[in-house]
């Protein structure tokens, strides 16, 4: 529109050419109509331009410049024709030629006027709408600064803008929340502010990519808060041009990604966590995806499968997992087709071999089983499988071991038989020959004591005095070698006859030794006998021996003159009972006290005996499982004791 | 117990002790005769009437047998194992007098039948009470006093 003048005062298009020159015409027409009415008044030579002024103005006015020119041609000639004496000629006076160019001056000045008046009118239009355009446009860039600003200031994300030398010239309340400067104490200083110091170099590869126009996208980087605290952001960059479309400065936009980091970080942990747990556990563990097609495996698995973790990723399982029943060969299902099958867990069957890469078998047993998202769709497999060998090698040594034990078990057993079959024999040996001394020993002894008496009894009255001692010795040496071989027949028997342990009657057996033995009668002795002697765990032949032998012991080893005065009692001691046997005697010097139960220990001369009684006492005792022991003192009397085992309440005689 | 007072038939191989005990019945003053063999076998011998002892008017069954339990050829034990099988023999009664007062071989001898047990004493005078308890206890009834 700028520039191209076109006549017609509207805005809209102007009239087309023909209406243009057409009024211009017409416009002339009626000047020429319009004269000619004048004509009766004024004479047919007065004023003859008079109405082809208008019509120039018209035709300038409605058409234009040219329309205008043309009207002043037909005019000029119209005027001069038809109005100028004479009439229809070409007058040649010197006055219309004036009038004509005056004429010709004043109508070509009109058509400019006229025009100079469009030209200035339609500049004022088009300014009008140029302003009017302006403001529009004004209102709505102010529109969408406001917009812009909204966002920026209500933008999560932080945004800053900087100049070209890095110092900061907007910051937003998010860029404040971020890093803790409010935009004041931030505005005017150096973005590096916010570097970490190991990351300064960053800031000069953002500049160098903006002088070039290229924007950074998602930087993902360290930067400082106020508080000093590292905080994990993505950073986009992009440059800011004047309306030049000079680069002044970029517009930095930081979006807080620690929350992102931290998710990451703990996936990263979880991951570490389930990728060591695989790698420590013993057995191998496969992993594929939906189709089938491995994306993990264990170092275990590694190592029977001779596949390394690199080379059998994405590979398809049954080329890495194969496996054969190890008597038939035949291939066994793939237990994870079985799975994405069937849905759910499956074992494998027995004696199934893996062939590695390298077609070494390993036994294995293994299960598969679905990995699901909880609900959802099955997106993978998990297998675990177990090397077989070591299991069914250890089963094998555990047989072996046990065969090795029981046949261990059975020599051990021949050669205890064979011991005990050997002792056994001993003691047979042992009891023979005691049998032998009791009665082939015994018997010449008897022989000599009663063929000795015989002598001294049929020796007549008058013989010598001396062989009557003599015969008199021989019956107590024979009387006295057979005691001896007597005691020392019951403490073998004691020693080695089986004796087995019942309860017995304590009490009861002392009173029926009482009333056994004539030296225990109460004729020969005060013996006083506790009510509440215990029931004990013993053998009644050895206990009969033990006590006849500390009693007998008790009425003899006493002062002459003195009556044997003796108290049995108890002490209860645990499982244990004490039983004591108190006398009146001679007593015995501590110095002897311990030899006291050996054998053949006869502590006095005067007192007949062979030294083997309290022997016997302690090897029954021992027998039974208990103890014997003395306290005494000499001239005081003596406490001899015998620790024997209570029998159980419950069990009868 | 027979009816015909037979004789005391004893069993020992010692020589002395034959002879104690000899004595020791002819000073118990027992009436009947004392018949003394050496061992189980013999006695054996002497109750089927074989060999020497074929003539059972010369060798009457016994009223008692007094038998050892160590003796040579047939121990005691046998003899009393023997005897207790024989329907004519069983009712003779038999005692032990032996040098062991050993509590089993008691036992022993009274399960397989003996009537009496008794130890050989050390001298003569109570050999002489142990045969006149025989008698007492054993003798009465067969032997006429």
């Amino acid at each position: 529109m700028h520039g191209n003048i076109k006549p017609n005062g509207h805005n809209s298009d102007p009239p087309p050419a023909w209406a243009r020159y057409g009024v211009a015409i017409a416009t002339v027409v009626l000047g020429y109509f319009g004269r000619q009415l004048l004509t009766p008044g004024i004479g047919p030579t007065a004023l003859p331009f008079i109405f082809f002024f208008p019509a120039v103005a018209i035709a300038a006015w409605y058409g234009g410049g040219r329309p205008g020119m043309l009207a002043v041609a037909l005019s000029a000639f119209a005027a001069h024709w038809f109005f100028s004496a004479p009439i229809h000629t070409f007058s040649r006076s010197r006055y219309d030629i004036l009038a004509l160019v005056a004429f010709l001056l004043a109508s070509l000045l009109i058509v400019g006027a006229i025009q100079a008046m469009h030209l200035a009118r339609r500049r004022l239009v088009n300014e009008i709408a140029e302003r009017k355009r302006a403001e529009a446009e004004l209102v709505k860039a102010q529109q969408t600064a406001s917009h812009l600003a909204a966002v920026v200031e209500h933008s999560g994300d932080a945004i800053v803008t900087k100049n070209l030398n890095g110092i900061v010239q907007t910051w937003n309340p998010s860029a404040e929340r971020l890093f803790g400067y409010r935009a004041e104490e931030i505005v005017g200083k150096h973005v590096t502010l916010l570097f970490p110091p190991d990351r300064l170099n960053e800031e000069d590869h953002i500049m160098g990519r903006l002088r070039h126009g290229q924007p950074v996208e998602r930087l993902q980087t360290i930067r400082i808060a106020k508080d000093g605290s590292s905080i994990p952001v993505s950073v986009s960059v992009s440059p800011l041009k004047n309306p030049q479309g000079e680069i002044v400065g970029a517009s930095k936009i930081i979006h807080d990604i620690s929350e992102i980091v931290a998710a990451r970080e703990a996936l990263e942990r979880e991951k570490e966590l389930l990728a060591t747990t695989l790698a420590s556990i013993g057995d191998a563990v496969i992993i594929t995806d939906a189709n089938g097609q491995i994306t993990f495996l264990n170092a275990e698995a590694e190592r029977l499968t001779k596949w390394s973790h690199a080379e059998a990723v994405g590979q398809p399982l049954p080329r890495v997992f194969r496996i054969v029943n190890e008597e038939t060969r035949a291939v066994v299902e793939n237990p994870v087709e079985k799975v994405l099958r069937l849905g759910q867990v499956v074992g494998l069957a027995n004696h199934t071999v893996l062939i590695a890469k390298d077609e070494t078998e390993t036994p294995i047993d293994d299960s598969a089983a679905p990995i699901r998202r909880s609900g959802g769709p099955l997106f993978g497999v998990v297998l675990v499988f177990r090397d077989f060998t070591e299991r069914k090698n250890a089963e094998e040594a555990l047989r072996e071991a046990q065969r090795k034990l029981s046949l261990h078990a059975a020599e051990l057993e021949a050669t205890v038989a064979d011991r005990t079959a050997r002792l056994q024999e001993t003691v047979n040996d042992l009891q023979s020959f005691s049998y032998s001394i009791a009665h082939d020993m015994r018997a010449p002894l008897r022989a000599m004591g009663t063929f000795a008496q015989l002598v001294k009894d049929e020796m007549p009255a008058g013989a010598a005095l001396d062989t009557r001692t003599y015969c008199e010795r021989i019956i107590l040496g024979a009387a006295r070698l057979d005691n001896l071989i007597k005691d020392a027949l019951i403490y073998t028997k004691a020693a080695l006859q089986e004796s087995p342990l019942r309860p017995v009657d304590l009490l009861q057996l002392i009173r029926g030794l009482l009333e056994t033995y004539p030296n225990l009668y109460a004729a020969a002795a005060d013996i006083d006998v506790e009510e509440n002697l215990p029931l004990v765990l013993g053998n009644e032949s050895l206990l009969t021996q033990c006590f006849s032998n500390l009693l007998g012991n008790a009425v003899k080893f006493v002062a002459p003159g003195v009556r044997p005065n003796v108290r049995v009692l108890s002490e209860a001691k645990d499982d244990f009972a004490r039983i004591w046997v108190e006398d009146n005697g001679i007593g015995i010097p501590e110095h002897a006290q311990s030899r006291l139960f050996g054998m053949f220990e006869k502590l006095d001369n005067q007192y007949e005996g062979t030294g083997i009684g309290l022997a016997i006492v302690r090897k029954v005792v021992e027998r039974m499982g208990g103890r014997v022991g003395v306290e005494s003192a000499p001239g005081r009397g003596s406490r001899f004791w015998v620790e024997l085992r209570v029998a159980p309440r419950n069990e009868n005689r | 117990m027979s009816a015909n007072a037979g004789p005391i038939l004893a069993v020992e191989d010692e020589e002395s002790d034959r002879i104690i005990l000899r004595l020791a019945f002819e000073r118990a003053k027992l009436p009947g005769p004392l018949v003394i063999v050496r061992d189980g076998q013999e006695v054996v011998d002497y109750l089927s009437g074989k060999g020497p002892y074929e003539d059972r008017v010369a060798h009457p069954l016994p009223a008692l047998i007094i038998l050892d339990l160590k003796m040579p050829r047939m121990n005691g034990f046998d003899l009393l194992g023997w005897l207790a099988k024989q329907p004519d023999f069983k009712e003779i009664p038999a005692v032990v007098l032996s040098s062991s007062g050993d509590e089993l071989d008691r036992n022993k001898a009274r399960e397989l039948g003996a009537r009496d047990y008794f130890v050989k004493p050390h001298s003569l005078a109570e050999l002489i009470k142990i045969a006149q308890q025989m008698q007492t206890r054993w003798g009465a009834t067969t032997l006429p006093l």
